[in-house]
């Protein structure tokens, strides 16, 4: 226990926390490694430090503090949890249908927002004709849509899709509008000038122009979407990690209620991190 | 030497935060754990002096978790007709009222350490207890075999249940419809197997109900009169015979036990809101009708399905320790709960009742 | 057939006036170059040299006067009038070869051919492949050149097209152009702010004033000087084009004989 507080230690004081960048240092650190595997090791000490420095403070305090179990459980009893749904499987059934939920709910948005984003981004007209009723529509959050999503598609599985996309829509949108908005005017004037038609402007200049700001977009947007699954779920369902927490607060059982948010926030980085590595290959000009 | 100081120091700042952060509530048990020790030591000088408790409520404030359904009538009624008001007055003490949408909720405002008492159905006081709450049922609130029911469509081809083989139901996991809806499994030789269960909360499932995605839904007064007089619904099977479905009023037993005229007098409103409503229903139904949202004709009607009052027999106790039983045995809780345990009725009897 | 109609104007201004809101940018311009001549307009910043350029590339209009080429009036930019901006605006997600193969007419049967020619034109060829990224500014710069060349432009017009190199490059790129222009035989325009530029590669300078911009002088350029940068008929030529920018300057004693 010590041995490994001590690595943490020396782990953060790999940190350069609030000092200047001197060359001095950088030489020194330079000839304290001894190869890339220990610089390699080095880094991802670091990286896990802080998350392990938490959870041995939070089990320490869940054991030796005062804290209620029922408010707070400690890391074991959640670990304990997670071990028990993976051996009876429901741990991996909540999850995928959470993911297949989720994915669904976003190709949808994905295609929508896209179509709708470059119809709007090319012709002022549509951006007129749309303008108000986004952005009227865009502040209201999809918990907001609950009640009319259960009215409008019924309890099944249209209504949780409908929360998921609606979550994943505006940020694909919005940042595909701006994408195509502030593509480099000098790049249209090349357009101008090498009289290029409109359908080659659009696919050989605009798209890819707008590609990055469509790739944040849609990053944000499948996050937004992945945390919509909560709200999604909240709506009759009995399977899914959405489920899992509000039937864990339903049932006084924080231990699911924390087991699902640590799931949310894992999977969440995980599909954000397949996003990135996409977005690198297509981007692999810059 | 700098160095490792000030990697020692980021994580004893960052590990001190932590503590502090998460910890408020742990500091608060602390400190009411000690506070309880000593006044513990001190009551039990006191009792010896005298057995009313007069001057030691002085000052003292009940934090009231509520909820506003027609289960809690004689409750609600005491806080509508200024009962709490006069009874905490006498003993020179005061009490805090707030509002939940359902029992889960007031478990976790309990839970969070921000209220003393709280009511509600059977079921979901001992899942809070099993969880770990230290919380004991201190009096009953109402009763009722015909307050919780199965609905099909007025129009329904159900008419038995068996008929309930492979049918979408709809009810709040968890709650003490889930109970209900076990026992009529069982009457009709089916199992939660033979049915396709849905998660709905009292809320969405008049909607679900009347819009067809669900065949029957399983839901308390208000909603069973107020869907069979629309003509929306009609009540396939209740609690006769089978669920006495008891509304329970629990405190936090330490809370309870440093503050027990402030229990009793809350005890003594309780009952007076019963009896009121017994016996001037007309009344009342005006007084609690417009906080349900129902006509007061409805309300009548609705009064009748229960029997309002705080006494705790032993035929209750049973009640709801076979409830207790169900939830483990059925995967609900983890850790079992004993009905015996769970019941404290000092304050009820010191109530006088 | 008198000698003189054989030269062709290619490029006739007259009367040129351009105004930005109510401030005036160029002040009655008039201006004829012949076919296959190539012309350096120098002038300091904001005289409007760029407008000029732009106005007769059709990226902007005339306010009053004509601009003519090859006896048409410019009324939109198009691929027979080359264009190469300061910046390369090369398109950072295609190759040079595709940057280059985008700009052909839809219809072009030998695209990949024409790729391939004007790259070697520019001693490119060997980064057809090549992302903009990967290209260092002199050569992002040619393959832009190589661009406006591939679609057979009438004439080509430079907007400062060296400007963002550092100096031994500009002179490497000053030669390269010199020789694409002899074995094209293109007419040639290009807006710089470098005497030693303008005069290297011109056979007339063009002065121009600034604010409003207006023709100050138009210089003939010894054919030497094309050859040589570093001989007395350049840096005297030079000179007098400094004249212009800065007066009241003692020429050194050799000068004045």
């Amino acid at each position: 226990m010590i041995r490994c507080v001590t690595k943490i230690c020396w782990g953060v004081q790999g940190m350069d926390i609030g000092r200047d960048f001197n060359e001095y240092d950088v030489k020194a650190e330079k000839e304290t490694k001894t190869g890339l595997l220990s610089g390699v090791v080095l880094k991802g000490i670091r990286y896990f430090s802080l998350l392990v420095i938490l959870v041995i403070v939070w089990e320490v305090v869940c054991r030796y503090g005062a804290v209620k179990s029922y408010s707070m459980p400690a890391p074991g009893m959640i670990v304990q949890d997670a071990v028990e749904k993976l051996r009876s499987g429901v741990l991996l059934k909540h999850i995928t249908v959470s993911f297949l939920r989720v994915l669904e709910g976003f190709l949808v948005a994905l295609i929508s927002a896209l179509i709708l984003g470059v119809l709007i981004g090319l012709s002022k007209h549509v951006e007129q004709f749309t303008e108000l009723v986004l952005q009227i529509l865009k502040p209201i959050p999809p918990i907001a849509w609950i009640p009319l999503a259960i009215l409008w598609f019924g309890i099944g599985e249209s209504s949780k899709l409908y929360i998921i996309f609606y979550g994943a829509f505006f940020p694909i949108l919005l940042n595909t509008v701006d994408g195509i908005h502030n593509i480099d005017k000098r790049y249209l004037e090349l357009g101008r000038v090498y009289e290029m038609k409109k359908v080659r402007l659009v696919s050989k200049v605009i798209l890819p122009g707008a590609l990055p700001s469509i790739l944040t977009g849609i990053r944000v947007g499948l996050g937004n979407a992945w945390v919509c699954v909560v709200a999604a779920e909240m709506i009759a369902a009995t399977k899914g990690i959405g489920y899992m927490l509000s039937n864990g607060r339903s049932m006084s059982r924080a231990d699911d209620v924390i087991l699902a948010m640590l799931l949310i926030g894992i999977v969440g980085k995980i599909m954000d991190d397949v996003l990135k590595i996409l977005s690198a290959r297509l981007m692999k000009w810059k | 030497m700098k160095k490792k100081l000030l990697a020692v120091l980021l994580t004893s700042v960052l590990g001190i935060s932590t503590l502090t952060a998460c910890g408020s509530s742990a500091s608060q048990d602390v400190k009411a754990e000690t506070k309880a020790a000593a006044e513990a030591d001190q009551n039990e000088s006191d009792k010896e002096v005298s057995t009313e408790a007069a001057p030691s409520a002085e000052g003292k404030t009940l934090r009231v978790a509520a909820q506003s359904y027609p289960l809690y009538s004689p409750i609600n009624a005491a806080y509508e007709l200024g009962y709490f008001d006069e009874e905490f007055e006498a003993i020179g003490a005061s009490y805090t009222w707030t509002e939940f949408a359902s029992g889960p909720l007031v478990n976790e405002a309990v839970a969070a350490g921000e209220g003393d008492v709280g009511f509600m159905a059977d079921l979901p006081a001992i899942i809070a207890r099993s969880s770990g709450q230290d919380i004991q049922i201190v009096s009953g609130v109402s009763t009722g075999e015909r307050s919780l029911a199965v609905l099909v469509k007025a129009d329904s081809d159900i008419s038995d249940i068996k008929d309930l083989k492979g049918k979408k139901i709809a009810y709040a996991f968890g709650s003490y419809a889930q109970h209900l809806l076990s026992l009529v499994l069982d009457q009709a030789e089916l199992t939660f197997d033979d049915v396709e269960s849905i998660n709905l909360g009292a809320a969405d499932s008049p909607t679900a109900l009347a819009e067809g995605d669900v065949d029957a839904i399983v839901i308390w007064e208000q909603f069973i009169t107020k869907l069979t007089n629309d003509g929306t619904a009609k009540v396939l099977i209740d609690g006769t015979g089978i669920k006495k479905s008891n509304m329970v009023l629990y405190s936090v037993k330490d809370f309870a036990e440093e503050n027990p005229e402030l229990i009793e007098a809350f005890i003594k409103a309780a009952e007076r809101g019963a009896e009121y409503i017994s016996e001037n229903p007309e009344e009342a139904a005006k007084v609690l009708a417009p906080r349900y949202n129902v006509t007061e004709e409805e309300m009548l009607k609705i009064f009748d399905n229960f029997n309002f009052s705080v006494s705790l027999t032993d035929d209750d106790v049973k009640e709801i320790t076979k409830v207790a039983d169900y939830a483990y045995d059925a995967g609900i809780i983890t850790s079992p709960v004993n009905g015996d345990e769970f019941i404290n009725t000092t304050y009820l009897k010191e109530a006088g009742f | 057939m008198s000698g003189v109609e054989n030269i062709k104007r290619i490029v006739e201004i007259r009367n040129l006036n351009k105004y930005f809101r109510d401030m005036q940018v160029l002040d009655n311009i008039s201006l004829n170059v012949n076919e296959g001549e190539f012309i350096s307009v120098i002038g300091a910043s904001g005289c409007g040299k760029s407008t000029l350029i732009r106005i007769i590339g059709g990226l902007e209009t005339a306010s009053v006067g004509t601009v003519l080429v090859k006896g048409k009036t410019v009324k939109n930019p198009t691929r027979k009038i080359g264009y190469v901006f300061q910046d390369h605006r090369l398109l950072p997600w295609l190759t040079a070869g595709e940057n280059i193969k985008i700009t052909l007419d839809e219809n072009e049967k030998d695209a990949d051919g024409i790729v391939k020619k004007y790259l070697e034109l520019v001693g490119l060829e060997k980064f057809e492949n090549a992302y903009p990224t990967q290209l260092s500014g002199g050569m992002a710069q040619r393959v832009a050149i190589a661009r406006a060349l591939a679609n057979k432009p009438d004439i080509l017009l430079l907007d400062e097209p060296f400007g963002a190199l550092d100096a031994i490059t500009r002179i490497n790129m000053q030669q390269e152009l010199q020789k694409i222009w002899k074995s094209e035989n293109i007419t040639m325009i290009l807006i710089t702010h470098d005497i030693d530029e303008a005069v290297y590669l011109g056979q007339r300078v063009v002065v121009m004033s600034s604010r409003p911009g207006r023709i100050k002088d138009i210089f003939d350029i010894e054919p030497e000087c094309h050859y040589q940068r570093t001989g007395q008929v350049f840096a005297h030529t030079k000179d007098k084009i400094y004249q212009e920018f800065f007066k009241n300057e003692e020429l050194p004693f050799a000068y004045s004989i």
